[in-house]
C-alpha cells in the first residue's frame, strides 16, 4: 500500500510538468498581455513605457525562456511574483485560501450530508412521492444558474426580508460565530445545492443497481434487520461508483468557486482568479491554475485509495 | 412425522407494465419435519417465486402474494409483519440460492457474513460466532477454515462459495432448509459433492428440505417426494418410487425423456419436450401444457384438469391421466 502510494506520487509528477506547460501556453495565447492595465485608464502610453513595462516583467523574451525561468523557480517553491501587486504569488493565494476553504468545504460536508441520505432514500422509495419531489428539485437545482439563483436569494434574504448579509466574510469590527455563519449561510447554500443535486443522483442510481442485487436478497434471507441490510450490505457497495464523482468534485476545495465567490464578494480564490486573468496576471494565474492541477490529481489517487477501502477486490500492486 | 410447512392455495402475481404475470397460480403442497421435497420444473414456472413468496422474499420487486396461506408450524408466514418475519428467516428456515457467484455480497469477508446471522439471531458474542462460523466452514469442507474466514468471496471458486453459502443458511441450525437451484450454477462434478454434502448435513441436522430444481435426474435417489411444477400449477406429485415407476403427466414425461440414460438405454435419442413455455400474461382456461402436449384433446384446450389423486400419494393434474399411457 505505501509502496503503491509512492509509485502513484512519482507518476504525478511528469503528469503536473506536461499540464503546467499546456497551461502556461494556454495563458500566453490570450490577446492582449499584462501591459492592458497601463492602457485601461484610456490615456496616451508612450509605447516606450509599454516595452520598457513588458521588459521589467521578462514578457519580452521568447515563450520557452519565460516558461524556463518559471518552472526553475517553480522547482526551487518559488511560484513568483504577481504582476499586479509585486507581490509574492504564494503569499497572495496564502491569503485568500483560508476563506475559500472555508466556504467549499462548509458546502461539501453540507452537500455529503444531504446527498447520500437523500439519494438513499429516492432509491429505496423508488417511484413514489418523495423520489419524484427529490428527482424534480434534483433537476431544476442543476438546471438553475447559480448568480440566478445567488441574486434571488439576496434579494429575498437580504434586501427584502433583511435577515442576512448581501455580502462579505464578516462585519467590519464585528468578530462572532453568528456574524460568521450570517454571512456563509447564502453562499454555501447556493454553492451546495449543485453538489446536492448531482451527488444524491448519482447515489440514488447506484443505490437501485445494488438494491436489485443477489447478495441483498441473500442479506435478507439471513433475516437482518433492513436497516443492516442497506447500511452493511447496499451502502457499502453503492458507494464505489459515488466516490470518484464526489472526489473529483472535492478536488475543487483549494480554487474557490468563481461565480458564487463573486456574486456574495467573498474573498476567496475564485475571486482573484478573475481578477488576475483580467489583468493577465501570469505569474498568479499559473500558480492559481497548477494549485487547482495538484489537487486534481491528488483527489485522484485518494479516490483510488478510498476504492481499495470500500471494494476488497481492488488491490494495491 | 409431523408437518412443518403447509401452503395452501398460494397465488403470486408480478404486475407489470406489460400485463399480469401470473406466476404461482394457487399451489398447496405439506413438508414434514425431516422431508425432502423436491420441486421440479423448466425455468419460469414458478418454483423459485413460490418459496420467495411464502418468505416474503418478493419485496422490492413488483411480485404480491394475491391469496393463499403458507403455515409453519402453524403459524401463517404471509400474515407476519416485517419485522417477525425477519426473526424467522435465517434462524428457522435457511435459504440457499443458485448462483454461488452473485449470492454473496463482494465487499464484505466471509467472517462479516457468516456471523452476523448468528448475532442477530442466537444474541451469541462476536468471539463465540466466529467459533461457530470456522466449526460450520469445517463441516461443510472448507480447508484452513480459520484462516480463509477472514477472505472474501471473490477468492473462492463456485463450488466453495455454494459451501459457504450452504454453511451459512445452516447457522442457526434451522428447521428447514431451501435451496433454490443451488448445483445448477456448478460444473456436474462439484454438484455432485454438494448434493453429498447436503445428505450429510441432513443426517447431521435433521432438518427439512426443500431442493428447487429444473433437473428431474438428480432428484431421484436424493429426495423423497417430488412436485412437479408447469406454469404456476403443480401438475404431478408423488413419493420418487411412484413418480418415477408410473410418470402419469405427459410433461413429467417429457422431463423424462428429454434426460440422458444410464446403461442400456444410452444410445437412446433424447426427446425434446416441442414448442415453448407458455406466456403467462395470458393463460388461457384450459390445461396450460396443452398446447405441447401430444395427448391434448377436446377438453384439455378448454378445461384446466385439478390435481387428483391417481393412487395413495400420488396426485396428477390431467384429463388423460386414468386411462393408462
Amino acid at each position: 500500500m505505501a509502496r503503491y502510494i509512492v509509485k502513484r506520487i512519482a507518476q504525478m509528477i511528469p503528469l503536473l510538468i506536461g499540464i503546467s506547460i499546456v497551461i502556461f501556453g494556454i495563458i500566453q495565447a490570450a490577446p492582449g498581455g499584462p501591459e492592458g492595465t497601463l492602457l485601461d485608464r484610456g490615456m496616451f502610453v508612450d509605447p516606450a513605457a509599454i516595452d520598457a513595462y513588458r521588459a521589467k516583467l521578462g514578457v519580452d523574451k521568447p515563450l520557452y525562456l519565460q516558461y524556463l525561468r518559471w518552472a526553475g523557480a517553480m522547482l526551487g517553491g518559488d511560484m513568483g511574483v504577481s504582476f499586479q501587486t509585486q507581490r509574492p504569488v504564494l503569499d497572495m493565494i496564502a491569503e485568500r485560501l483560508p476563506d475559500t476553504v472555508r466556504l467549499m468545504g462548509i458546502s461539501f460536508a453540507l452537500a455529503f450530508c444531504l446527498a447520500i441520505p437523500l439519494g438513499v432514500f429516492s432509491a429505496l422509495r423508488q417511484y413514489s412521492v418523495f423520489d419524484y419531489v427529490s428527482t424534480g428539485l434534483a433537476f431544476v437545482a442543476i438546471a438553475m444558474p447559480v448568480f440566478w439563483f445567488g441574486l434571488m436569494l439576496q434579494y429575498l434574504f437580504s434586501v427584502r426580508l433583511q435577515w442576512l448579509p448581501v455580502a462579505g466574510t464578516a462585519t467590519i469590527g464585528v468578530d462572532t460565530l453568528l456574524d460568521k455563519l450570517k454571512h456563509i449561510a447564502m453562499p454555501a447554500t447556493v454553492l451546495s445545492l449543485t453538489y446536492v443535486a448531482g451527488w444524491s443522483r448519482y447515489m440514488r442510481s447506484s443505490m437501485l443497481v445494488v438494491l436489485k442485487q443477489d447478495y441483498i436478497r441473500t442479506a435478507h434471507s439471513k433475516g437482518l434487520l433492513k436497516k443492516t441490510v442497506i447500511v452493511a450490505h447496499a451502502l457499502k457497495n453503492a458507494g464505489i461508483p459515488v466516490v470518484s464523482v464526489i472526489t473529483q468534485d472535492i478536488a475543487r476545495i483549494f480554487s474557490g468557486a468563481v461565480i458564487t465567490e463573486t456574486i456574495f464578494g467573498w474573498p476567496g480564490i475564485g475571486r482573484m482568479f478573475i481578477q488576475a486573468m483580467s489583468a493577465r496576471d501570469y505569474p498568479l494565474l499559473m500558480g492559481i491554475l497548477m494549485m487547482g492541477s495538484t489537487m486534481v490529481v491528488a483527489f485522484n489517487l485518494l479516490a483510488d485509495i478510498i476504492y481499495g477501502w470500500l471494494d476488497p477486490r481492488i488491490s494495491f500492486k | 412425522m409431523g408437518t412443518m410447512l403447509e401452503v395452501k392455495d398460494l397465488r403470486t402475481r408480478f404486475h407489470t407494465r406489460e400485463g399480469v404475470v401470473r406466476a404461482v397460480n394457487g399451489i398447496s403442497y405439506t413438508v414434514d419435519e425431516g422431508e425432502t421435497l423436491a420441486v421440479v420444473g423448466e425455468s419460469g414456472c414458478g418454483k423459485s417465486v413460490g418459496m420467495l413468496s411464502i418468505l416474503q422474499l418478493l419485496q422490492g420487486t413488483t411480485g404480491r402474494v394475491e391469496a393463499g396461506e403458507a403455515l409453519f408450524r402453524g403459524v401463517d408466514l404471509l400474515k407476519l409483519s416485517d419485522t417477525e418475519i425477519r426473526k424467522l428467516r435465517g434462524r428457522d428456515i435457511g435459504m440457499v440460492f443458485q448462483d454461488p457467484m452473485t449470492s454473496l455480497n463482494p465487499v464484505l469477508s466471509i467472517k462479516r457474513q457468516m456471523t452476523e446471522g448468528l448475532v442477530k439471531h442466537l444474541g451469541v458474542s462476536r468471539r463465540e460466532a466466529l467459533d461457530r462460523a470456522i466449526r460450520l466452514l469445517r463441516l461443510v469442507g472448507i480447508p484452513k477454515a480459520e484462516e480463509l474466514i477472514g477472505e472474501y468471496t471473490f477468492q473462492f471458486s463456485g463450488g466453495m462459495r455454494q459451501r459457504v453459502m450452504i454453511a451459512m443458511a445452516l447457522a442457526c441450525e434451522p428447521r428447514l432448509l431451501i435451496a433454490d437451484e443451488p448445483t445448477t450454477a456448478l460444473d456436474v462434478t462439484i454438484q455432485a459433492q454438494i448434493m453429498n454434502l447436503v445428505r450429510e448435513l441432513k443426517d447431521q441436522f435433521g432438518m427439512a428440505i426443500v431442493w428447487i430444481t429444473h433437473d428431474l435426474g438428480i432428484v431421484a435417489n436424493f429426495a423423497q417426494n417430488v412436485q412437479v411444477m408447469y406454469a404456476g400449477y403443480i401438475v404431478e406429485k408423488a413419493d420418487v418410487g411412484s413418480l418415477f415407476a408410473r410418470t402419469a403427466h405427459p410433461y413429467t414425461i417429457g422431463l423424462l425423456n428429454s434426460l440422458p440414460a444410464n446403461g442400456a438405454d444410452r444410445r437412446r435419442r433424447l426427446i425434446p419436450i416441442k414448442g415453448a413455455p407458455p406466456n403467462l400474461r395470458a393463460l388461457g382456461g384450459g390445461c396450460p401444457f396443452a398446447p405441447r402436449c401430444g395427448r391434448a384433446a377436446e377438453r384439455c384446450r378448454a378445461e384446466n384438469p385439478a390435481l387428483a389423486e391417481l393412487e395413495r400419494g400420488h396426485q396428477v393434474a390431467c384429463w388423460n391421466a386414468g386411462e393408462g399411457l
